[in-house]
């Protein structure tokens, strides 16, 4: 390193050293005042709060829950098969004005605090338990938060849209309107970091349209911006063929490509199989996880 | 459980580094100041897990780092609210080499900018540098050469290139 710079580097040492930073008591405290009042992102990746929105932001406060649409058939498809449950249940306990801790296993740090809420809204009839992620599947430090039988419904007063949101531009699937079953879970794995799964059956012949449309989509949001963060954000399909009949890992960031440097960011995994299709995310304060995403697909696909 | 002295050690053992690297980041005291007690709350609240890690300190600039850019797109979106986007300024900062230098990063592109922190700041190698930013080697080396030479001018000096190890 030449002089110039050596003294340059020591100045601003020097300089930032006149910087006074509290005890570490006080950080600490103010940590843990902050994990009191803190809202675990519960659905993070299903509206928009794929890009921008502080995790934390999106809360599903009670609302009537939407009766099914229609009566859908289930016709005669390989597994799973239709669980007899009613199409609509509620996931949540009855609410807690304070918020509730959701318990991690023990050694996992910090249980995440969720205020109270419902689910989302959904229609359809509900595809079994049996095929969907367990919290075991995702890692040891991780809960189920929510399980909800039926398909998700647009909200528009809550950002929700349905699985895989890519951005604004892309506008709603036409395929939605094929679906006739699926159920949707929410994990947390502590304070601001969550993922989720939803896996949609599809009438016989119309998964494989609704992945060009998921195709069309990113292509349509190769680069947007979002009401949050008015800058150019861009879409991209990372990988494919990772899982299932066919696959898609989808990219969204603060880059054409994906970067260290991005953030937010966010990856959404999109398999089908056969008539079913399963969408997974996961997300954090800091950004998406590929390889997160990539293992619960993979193991969502097989469960499929 | 979590355990305040070890959280405290970490503190008293890398805050002060983690200030000169939001500083260089940030080019502010003040906003550098908030960086840091916003990382060290975040690591307080992750500390169950966190302590386990082998590279604590390098997860602490990793989070400081990605907050900074948060920051600098709020910054732009802000000038760009108020319709006063353009470049930083041409002139100088009268004062010593420490101004200097964080007048010279800041009109560096920030991946530039944190490379050269983190070669200078902490003796990082490239391979480190490139596996912490999650960039190639070669990406690292242009960084490094590109912003020197920047600097160089900025410092008066002679733009000639070192070797990258």
């Amino acid at each position: 390193m030449s002089t110039e710079l050596d003294r340059a580097v020591e100045a601003l040492r020097a300089r930032a050293d006149t910087a006074l930073l509290p005890p570490s008591d006080e950080l600490r405290a103010r940590g843990d005042y902050r994990r009191r009042l803190t809202v675990a992102a519960t659905v993070a990746g299903v509206a928009v709060v794929a890009l921008g929105a502080a995790l934390g932001a999106s809360i599903l406060r009670p609302t009537a829950i939407n009766p099914p649409v229609g009566t859908p058939t289930i016709t005669a498809t390989p597994s799973p098969t239709v669980e007899p449950t009613p199409s609509v249940e509620p996931t949540t306990p009855a609410p807690d004005p304070t918020g509730s801790p959701i318990h991690l296993p023990a050694g996992c740090g910090d249980d995440p605090t969720v205020l109270p809420g419902s689910g989302p809204m959904v229609a359809g009839d509900a595809l079994p338990a049996s095929i969907m992620l367990t919290a075991a599947n995702l890692g040891r430090c991780w809960a189920l938060y929510q399980d909800v039988g039926g398909y998700l419904l647009r909200d528009p007063s809550r950002s929700v849209e349905p699985p895989p949101f890519v951005c604004h531009l892309a506008g709603a699937y036409s395929a939605d309107e094929q679906r006739v079953a699926g159920r949707f879970r929410t994990f947390l794995g502590g304070p601001e970091v969550g993922a989720h799964q939803a896996v949609t059956r599809y009438q016989p012949g119309r998964a494989a349209p609704f992945m060009d449309e998921v195709r069309a989509a990113v292509q349509a949001c190769a680069t947007f911006e979002t009401q949050y963060d008015p800058v150019p954000q861009y879409a991209r399909i990372v990988e494919t063929g990772f899982a299932g009949d066919e696959s898609l890992m989808i990219y969204t960031g603060g880059t054409p490509t994906p970067a260290a440097e991005t953030y937010p960011s966010t990856y959404i995994a999109v398999v089908r199989v056969g008539d079913l299709v399963t969408v997974v995310e996961s997300s954090s304060d800091l950004a998406g996880v590929p390889s997160l995403t990539r293992t619960m697909a993979q193991r969502a696909a097989a469960k499929l | 459980m979590r355990d305040a002295e070890s959280f405290d050690d970490l503190y008293r053992a890398t805050s002060r580094r983690l200030m000169h690297y939001a500083y260089a980041l940030t080019g502010d005291l003040g906003e550098a100041q908030d960086l840091v007690q916003e990382v060290y709350i975040r690591a307080w609240q992750r500390w169950s897990r966190l302590r386990q890690y082998d590279a604590v300190e390098a997860w602490l600039r990793h989070v400081l780092s990605r907050l900074a850019i948060d920051r600098w797109r709020r910054l732009r979106n802000f000038r760009a609210a108020l319709g006063r986007t353009g470049p930083p300024s041409h002139v100088p900062p009268p004062g010593d080499d420490g101004m200097l230098l964080v007048w010279a990063l800041r009109r560096l592109p920030p991946p530039q900018r944190r490379a050269l922190a983190l070669h200078y700041l902490f003796d990082l190698p490239v391979e480190e540098i490139a596996s912490e930013t999650g960039a190639p080697t070669g990406t690292v080396k242009s960084w490094l050469s590109r912003g020197r030479a920047a600097l160089a001018v900025t410092l008066g000096e002679s733009a000639e290139a070192e070797d990258v190890h």
